[in-house]
């Protein structure tokens, strides 16, 4: 067949299109009620109490996790940055539970249970295994009832496993993290710590290079955080270290959401900004710390002081997750729809969700005109004007940590380690007040 | 036959310089007011005045600005401590005298920081300094009464080149603080400089210079259209003489011999708080200072973060007061008639929830007021011998350095504040 003899293929009729069947949205009348569902009156306000006691102790837990014991700080606050991405997922699920039907059957506990002991939860534990009983009866690995033996190990763990599962997921997201932000932080530290010791022995030969070093780990850095976020989120929500990897799939998420994207930066700045200036507050000779009449008390007054530090900053450092997780999980529904992305070749761990909360994403055809011609290209300018706007951002965001930095030194790890980031661990204690000195 | 005085003129020239003097007096209770804002016209020739030569046997001062902000801490307070060794242990309890409670005093307006450090201790008189245009973190001062120098100066028949700043490459608008508007003082009684700009200075206008006398050919006209400008740049920095310099011809030969050893990279000589040492040596063989001051200043690195860069500049001060001690004990003119007076610009901060406590200087601070100084004159007549430490229950302050001195030195410092350090005099 000829190009001339191929047939002539008109538009379909609009009425033809396909659509994107969404599960239809329940009518709040049409939600079962507690009572419809068979449950006490009280029951509600006693799930409302135990909800918030739940929260709240989980709060407490988690800014002694965050500012606690010299180097036992920096594990546990490990455990926080994985106890937090159990809380990202929960809450990634629980977005796309709300647009479901299942919404009408049951409970977000209920469906919870339903995807297997090694599920998500709605209220993530720091040190108790979830799911007991579940956990209790679960099949062996080979198969088959597990033995009393078994049975005992599993109910010894009991304790500590949620501590133990936090603290691997944690490390699995930091060691993602370093990854992506090492070079750039070591580059960064490089730069000031030979840059200023070259400075003060005078060697003008090489007085280029520490600069140099400075402005291409801070380049490197700006570029990377373009893609840890949304890379941090898909991470939390899957579970799994191998998808903060998926690079094509992350980027797609963050070309989706630009404008999201661009308010989690400044969310992110914000808060960093806010850290700065209250860890920085040290400087004044006013500070009680400084004032106290010995080192011992000086310490206790700045452990105080930082353990109210940690209660206001980790609840801050578990929203700004969340905000990620919620950009991630409308960003995954427009690619979905957009057809840049089929379900087939979504993660699976996403496919099975979907699947199980009954979501059928079609991708909408659109068709060619001036309209779609103008729609495109006013996303392609906004999203380099969002872009731009990302870059100068971090750009700030550095600016800052640098400005701080020279008010308030502390050698070596707060190069390596920005705690809105990366691990959020809020022990500014000097290593010579430790040990019970002034200097 | 002497022309009879005519009573009218006497009269108001009596009453003018009353005046005059009621005005400095008043003023000189005010530190925020200058005492004259009209500076002397250097073409305008000195008035006839009698100045005495300084006597040979009369003794040299070398003034150690410890500069860059140092704690009693890291210097005095600890002798086993101490990263001065030399300054403690041999100027100050061999040959000296240690006042450890020296302050710089807590008032509005001021600041302890290093350009208003060295003017307290080169105007002994504390005051509140702005930036001449109010520019932020500029330190373009001026000295609102006369500088030690310009005392010395007026006193005495001292030539420029013997009445000596030696200035680091990272405080150039130091460079500048060299004289008052204060008449009789000021432009005329100014100490001279020596520092690595003034060389570089030297460098691009003896090279003009040696192209003008060759008729044009040792630069191209780009070459020396570039080298104009610089040297242009270079003498707008100066925000006080308006490009008049002090080119004596000691000066300039000083610096061809610098060049002839150093070379013109500035790759070869000593660098930082070592080039100082090294510009104090050949100053002391070539020019024979009658009152030298040497302004330190690498401790101040540690605002960066790093505290080694603190103690190790101590260090390396300390090594190069042991350096021109040793010049100064070798030579005839020098030894046994030289004091020694070593004090900090400023003290630093010790807040001690902070990673590196004496990171900064801030004014606030009380430990940033704390500094110490210590007097030396190994020999020489009617000083302390070594060993003293004057503790007392009030504290000596900075601005005492001048009023000391003077009295050292034998000329009248009427501006200056601080009381002399009586105890370093036997």
């Amino acid at each position: 067949m000829t190009d001339s003899e191929l047939p002539e293929v008109l538009p379909a009729a609009p009425e033809v299109y396909p659509v994107a069947r969404w599960a239809e949205k329940p009518l709040l009348a049409e939600v079962p009620t507690g009572l419809a569902l068979g449950r006490h009156p009280l029951a509600g306000a006693a799930d409302f109490c135990l909800a918030l006691g739940g929260w709240i102790w989980r709060w407490l837990v988690g800014a002694v996790m965050c500012f606690n014991a010299f180097v036992l700080t920096w594990f546990t606050a490990i455990a926080a940055v994985g106890w937090t991405n159990r809380v990202v997922q929960m809450i990634v699920l629980r977005s796309w539970w709300w647009r479901s039907a299942r919404r009408s059957r049951g409970t977000f506990a209920q469906f919870c249970e339903s995807l297997g002991p090694d599920g998500p939860v709605p209220r993530p534990r720091w040190f108790w295994q979830e799911r007991l009983i579940a956990d209790a009866s679960r099949p062996r690995p080979g198969g088959g009832q597990p033995g009393p033996f078994t049975t005992l190990l599993r109910i010894a763990s009991w304790p500590w496993y949620s501590l133990w599962l936090n603290f691997v997921l944690g490390f699995k997201a930091t060691f993602c993290t370093y990854a992506i932000l090492g070079l750039p932080c070591l580059c960064m530290l490089w730069s000031w710590e030979q840059g200023w010791l070259n400075s003060f022995n005078g060697g003008y030969e090489q007085a280029w290079f520490g600069p140099t070093m400075g402005i291409t780990g801070f380049l490197l850095f700006i570029a990377a955080m373009y893609y840890v976020p949304m890379a941090q989120a898909h991470q939390a929500a899957t579970g799994q270290a191998r998808a903060f990897f998926d690079f094509h799939f992350v980027w797609l998420l963050v070309r989706a959401r630009p404008t999201g994207y661009l308010l989690l930066a400044l969310a992110l700045g914000f808060w960093s900004l806010v850290l700065t200036i209250a860890r920085n507050a040290v400087i004044a000779p006013s500070f009680s710390g400084n004032g106290a009449a010995t080192a011992a008390e000086g310490l206790v007054s700045f452990q105080n002081y930082l353990l109210l530090l940690s209660l206001g900053m980790f609840p801050v450092y578990v929203i700004l997750r969340i905000f990620g997780g919620l950009v991630y999980q409308s960003a995954v529904l427009k690619v979905l729809r957009g057809g840049e992305v089929p379900v087939a070749e979504l993660h699976p761990v996403l496919r099975h969700w979907l699947d199980r909360l009954e979501i059928s994403v079609v991708p909408v055809a659109q068709a060619a005109g001036i309209t779609w011609y103008a729609r495109i290209s006013a996303r392609y300018t906004y999203r380099k004007a969002v872009f731009t706007l990302l870059f100068l951002l971090w750009f700030a965001f550095i600016v800052r940590y640098y400005v701080g930095y020279f008010f308030v030194a502390e050698p070596y790890t707060a190069f390596l380690n920005h705690p809105m980031l990366q691990i959020p661990c809020f022990d500014f204690v000097p290593h010579h007040l430790r040990q019970g000195h002034d200097f | 036959m002497s022309t009879p005085i005519d009573r009218r003129r006497f009269l108001f020239q009596s009453t003018a310089l009353g005046a005059a003097a009621a005005g400095l007096s008043i003023s000189a209770d005010d530190p925020n007011r200058p005492v004259d804002n009209e500076p002397n016209d250097p073409e305008e020739p000195l008035p006839q005045r009698r100045q005495p030569t300084y006597p040979d046997r009369s003794p040299r001062v070398i003034l150690i600005r410890f500069g860059g902000g140092v704690r009693r801490l890291e210097t005095i307070l600890d002798p086993e401590r101490t990263y001065c060794p030399f300054i403690y242990h041999e100027l100050f309890k061999r040959h000296g005298v240690l006042f450890p409670n020296m302050e710089i005093e807590s008032a509005p307006g001021i600041e302890t920081s290093h350009g208003q450090g060295t003017l307290y201790v080169m105007t002994g008189r504390y005051a509140e300094y702005a930036d001449v245009e109010r520019r932020p973190l500029s330190d373009r001062f001026i000295p609102i009464v006369p500088t030690v120098f310009e005392y010395f100066r007026r006193a005495y028949k001292v030539p420029a080149h013997q009445a000596l700043i030696i200035n680091g490459e990272d405080r150039i608008n130091e460079d500048f603080y060299t004289f008052s508007n204060c008449r009789p003082y000021g432009i005329n009684y100014r100490s001279t400089v020596l520092s690595l700009f003034r060389y570089k200075q030297f460098l691009l206008r003896d090279e003009l210079q040696r192209d003008r006398a060759s008729g044009g050919s040792l630069l191209s006209a780009h070459e020396r259209t570039e080298k104009e400008r610089k040297l242009r740049e270079m003498e707008q920095k100066d925000y006080r003489s308006e490009g008049r310099q002090i080119i004596t011809p000691e000066i300039d030969d000083f610096w061809r011999s610098w060049r002839s050893y150093y070379g013109t990279s500035g790759l070869v000589n000593p660098r930082k708080d070592r080039l100082l040492t090294a510009l104090a040596l050949r100053v002391l063989r070539d020019l024979r200072p009658k009152l030298l001051m040497i302004n330190y200043q690498d401790p101040d690195y540690v605002h960066w973060g790093n505290p080694n860069f603190y103690t190790r500049a101590i260090s390396i001060i300390d090594e190069g007061v042991r350096e021109i001690f040793s010049a100064v004990q070798a030579d005839e003119e020098y030894r046994n008639n030289t004091v020694f007076l070593v004090v900090p610009d400023c003290g630093r901060d010790s807040n001690r929830c902070m990673p590196v406590p004496f990171q900064h200087h801030f004014s606030g601070s009380p430990s940033a007021h704390e500094i110490f100084a210590v007097a030396a004159g190994p020999g020489v007549t009617g000083l302390v011998r070594g060993g003293l430490r004057i503790e007392r229950h009030s504290t000596h302050q900075q601005t005492s350095m001048v009023a000391t001195i003077g009295k050292i030195m034998g000329f009248a410092t009427p501006h200056a504040q601080g009381p002399v350090l009586e105890e370093i005099f036997a």
